[in-house]
């Protein structure tokens, strides 16, 4: 992520997340899942902290092609 | 097995050609729902958690597959995205829906043509607005000039003031700051919506979420509202602020019927 302003490539998982989960139209179904905030912070953070992860080992991979 | 059809988004019926390879669609006159086969027994509220619970990761490819779907029928025309996990158990059931509903979901996809929505939150480091305020706040300069004159015990009282000072008035600021810049974002909106702020946990950022906004913008002055967005940056950066722009997104926060 470089600065604040980004777009939608690099747009974080919890940003899609939080959408889809509590946005959208609410229609009657015969069956309606509701995550609680609880889950989207269970994988929120779960997401977080592996893309995270991803980028310090490409950024690892890369510093040690350069050197 | 029993199967049913999970509702991904809403679209006009004369862009149902647009719907993906693996979605269909189900129409009532000039409304199309994108659904696609599932087996409802994974979707039922006990088997549902459990699943969760032991395989996190079907939920996460669930919802984004979910995001895809309305994000890639988004480039092409006007899609009111449903909320995730809204199953029908056969398309009857949801022809009945869309009865019901037709008239609403007709004038929000009419509205949707053409506007995208952006995403702008608004992060404040409290600290770095803190150091702003000692030195530009006259109140809190007079107190850091009388606690130089002061012994350790009298200072001690004046160091509290101080801090708690300082609280209310970083707290005043921010609250000012984040209605300002929405109040500036809004003018480019057909619509706008402020979400809920989400908690510290779920931000990369170690500052506080002060705005979630959501804006509805014609397609025509996105670009305008892009730079608008960097121009406020710049103006607040000063006072700690850094705001992350994030779209354009399907219309999430603006495909809710009236009054629901």
């Amino acid at each position: 992520m470089t600065g604040p302003y980004y777009e939608k490539k690099e747009v974080t998982l919890v940003e899609a997340l939080d959408r889809v989960l509590h946005k959208g139209a609410v229609v009657a179904g015969d069956i309606v899942i509701s995550v609680a905030d609880i889950d989207l912070v269970y994988i929120g953070l779960r997401v977080l902290v592996s893309s995270v992860e991803t980028m310090e080992k490409y950024e690892v991979a890369r510093m040690k092609e350069s050197t | 097995m029993e199967q049913g059809l999970c509702l991904f988004c809403l679209i006009a019926a004369s862009q149902s050609n647009f719907a993906g390879e693996g979605s269909q669609t189900i129409s009532y006159k000039d409304i199309a729902a994108v659904v696609e086969k599932t087996t409802i027994d994974d979707f039922q509220e006990e088997a549902f958690k459990l699943k969760v619970e032991k395989d996190p990761k079907w939920l996460e490819e669930k919802v984004m597959h979910h995001n895809n779907i309305i994000s890639r029928l988004a480039e092409k025309t006007a899609v009111v995205p449903i909320k995730f996990g809204t199953i029908f158990k056969t398309a009857k059931s949801l022809e009945a829906m869309l009865e019901k509903n037709y008239q609403g979901f007709l004038e929000i996809i009419l509205n949707l043509d053409g506007k995208e929505e952006w995403g702008v939150k608004v992060y404040c480091d409290a600290n770095k607005l803190k150091e702003e305020l000692a030195r530009s706040n006259q109140h809190i300069k007079d107190i850091d000039l009388a606690i130089k004159d002061k012994s350790e015990g009298a200072a001690y009282f004046l160091k509290r003031k101080r801090a708690s000072l300082i609280f209310e008035e970083s707290e005043k600021k921010m609250n000012e700051d984040a209605a300002a810049i929405h109040e500036e974002l809004v003018k480019f909106a057909d619509k706008n919506c402020l979400n809920k702020l989400q908690p510290k946990e779920l931000t990369i950022k170690e500052a506080e979420t002060i705005l979630n906004g959501a804006y509805l913008i014609p397609k025509k002055k996105v670009s305008e509202f892009k730079s608008r967005v960097s121009d406020l940056q710049k103006t607040y950066a000063a006072s700690g602020l850094e705001l992350e722009i994030s779209g354009p997104w399907p219309a999430y926060s603006f495909a809710s019927l009236e009054g629901k």
